[in-house]
């Protein structure tokens, strides 16, 4: 799993590649939580280069999402791909989470 | 006295389940001890390789079943007083050990077929009649307990009914091979490589044990490490989560295991401090509902918390920037 970051004006691109599973599950969670610590409340996660996400994976952006709740902070998803976006429908995430097909469609509606 | 009470109420509706399961192993127990003692003599009468080790796997076997029965006898009789969270680890424990005898007689059924390819022996005739029929007999018994387990297996999940449907299966079918061997050995004895058959047959033997004692102990050994859930499960808990996302203010993990045919979940989660005890408790009585209603023989736990909850060697759920943040 490899991370990239971006910033967009006040907004904090994360783009995440590769297979979020049992062995790398940790990493986002640590990650966006060290973005958030660095004063990031504005969150795009990109993950357009993910192939696969499995439950640990999604805890760690629903804890994410939870921790940007307040007044100006945001938690944004993009580029599910197909298997991806299922899992997400699945869960639930669709229900609670802002999701954009592309890193170009979420900063135009931000 | 049980400080869960889900667990009781579990315990009040498995009554029948146990009382039923505890019948079924014991009826297991005795047709199997009744059968080995023919068996014994079948084996010494015949001067078979497959039928001693058949022998030797079947008292083995009737060790392993006695050991379930044991264990079924103590549930029914109860003492969930000195066990809160039930005796899952001893039926899962029952699991391993029927799968490692399998293992065992594994070794011994495969040591002594090479012994006899390398020296092969003429059955003896008169004794192999007795054999047929005990190994008839043996077919019968075996396939109507496999289907008989299956059916309460297929009920209600329980490792104890697992391990034995599955233990029921490969002696019926074993004890086809037995008798197979010994219809071949009898009807073609005028040819030279007729010796031949009944230590091959043993091979047969060999791989149904292989099988049946590898799937047994790799199903029961994560549940007894207390390994989390499998995703489909952990699935559930996060559609869960994410139906109650606006009523707790944050997460800071689950954790999970298994227990025998129990599945134990802990929620650890925020909540909004200005909230009264009454609202938090309605939303966590509305989450482990939910949730229990949704995994069978579950046991949900709600823990309102201010940080991350740990596991040895690992931080579950909010990260450790996060419990330095609260601190």
């Amino acid at each position: 799993m490899d991370l990239h970051y971006e910033k967009q004006g006040d907004i904090q691109i994360v783009h995440i590649t590769g297979r979020i599973d049992s062995t790398k599950a940790d990493l986002p969670g640590k990650v966006i939580g060290k973005t958030i610590e660095n004063g990031n409340r504005q969150l795009l996660l990109d993950l357009s280069g993910v192939s696969y996400i499995n439950s640990a994976g999604l805890l760690a952006i629903l804890a994410a999402a939870k921790r940007l709740r307040n007044p100006g902070d945001r938690c944004v998803l993009c580029g599910l791909s197909g298997e991806v976006r299922g899992i997400f429908e699945l869960a639930g995430f669709t229900k609670i989470l802002e999701i954009y097909p592309m890193v170009g469609d979420a900063i135009s509606y931000w | 006295m049980s400080h869960v009470p889900a667990m009781d109420e579990g315990s009040i509706v498995d009554a029948a389940t146990l009382a039923k399961k505890e019948k079924t192993v014991f009826l297991s127990l005795v047709v199997d001890f009744v059968l080995w003692i023919p068996d014994i003599i079948a084996a010494i009468l015949a001067g078979s390789i497959t039928m001693f080790a058949d022998v030797v796997k079947c008292g083995n076997e009737i060790l392993a079943t006695f050991f379930a029965w044991l264990t079924l006898r103590k549930l029914a009789r109860g003492h969930q007083g000195a066990y809160d969270y039930g005796m899952g680890k001893f039926e899962t424990m029952t699991s391993i050990v029927t799968g490692a005898v399998m293992l065992v007689s594994l070794i011994l059924v495969f040591y002594t077929a090479i012994s006899r390819i390398m020296v092969p022996e003429v059955l003896n005739i008169s004794g192999v009649a007795l054999a047929l029929v005990m190994m008839t007999i043996g077919v019968s018994v075996n396939t109507w307990l496999w289907l008989k387990n299956y059916r309460i297996a297929c009920k209600e999940y329980s490792p104890i009914m697992e391990s034995q449907w599955r233990l029921f299966r490969t002696k019926a079918f074993s004890d086809l091979s037995v008798l197979s061997a010994l219809i071949l050995s009898v009807v073609l004895h005028q040819f030279w490589w007729s010796v031949y058959i009944d230590p091959f047959a043993s091979m047969i033997i060999v791989g149904f044990l292989f099988t049946t004692g590898y799937r047994v102990i790799s199903s029961s050994l994560p549940d007894l490490l207390d390994k989390t859930l499998d995703e489909s499960l952990q699935i559930m808990i996060i559609q869960d989560l994410t139906e109650f996302f606006d009523e707790y203010e944050a997460f800071h993990g689950v954790r999970s295991r298994r227990s025998g045919s129990n599945v134990y979940i802990e929620i650890f989660l925020e909540f909004d401090g200005d909230r009264k005890m009454c609202e938090v408790q309605e939303v966590i009585d509305r989450m482990k509902t939910s949730l229990e209603s949704r995994i069978q023989k579950s046991s949900v736990t709600i823990v309102p918390s201010s940080g991350p909850c740990r596991i040895p060697g690992k931080v579950v759920g909010n990260t450790p920037e996060r419990s330095r943040e609260i601190n």
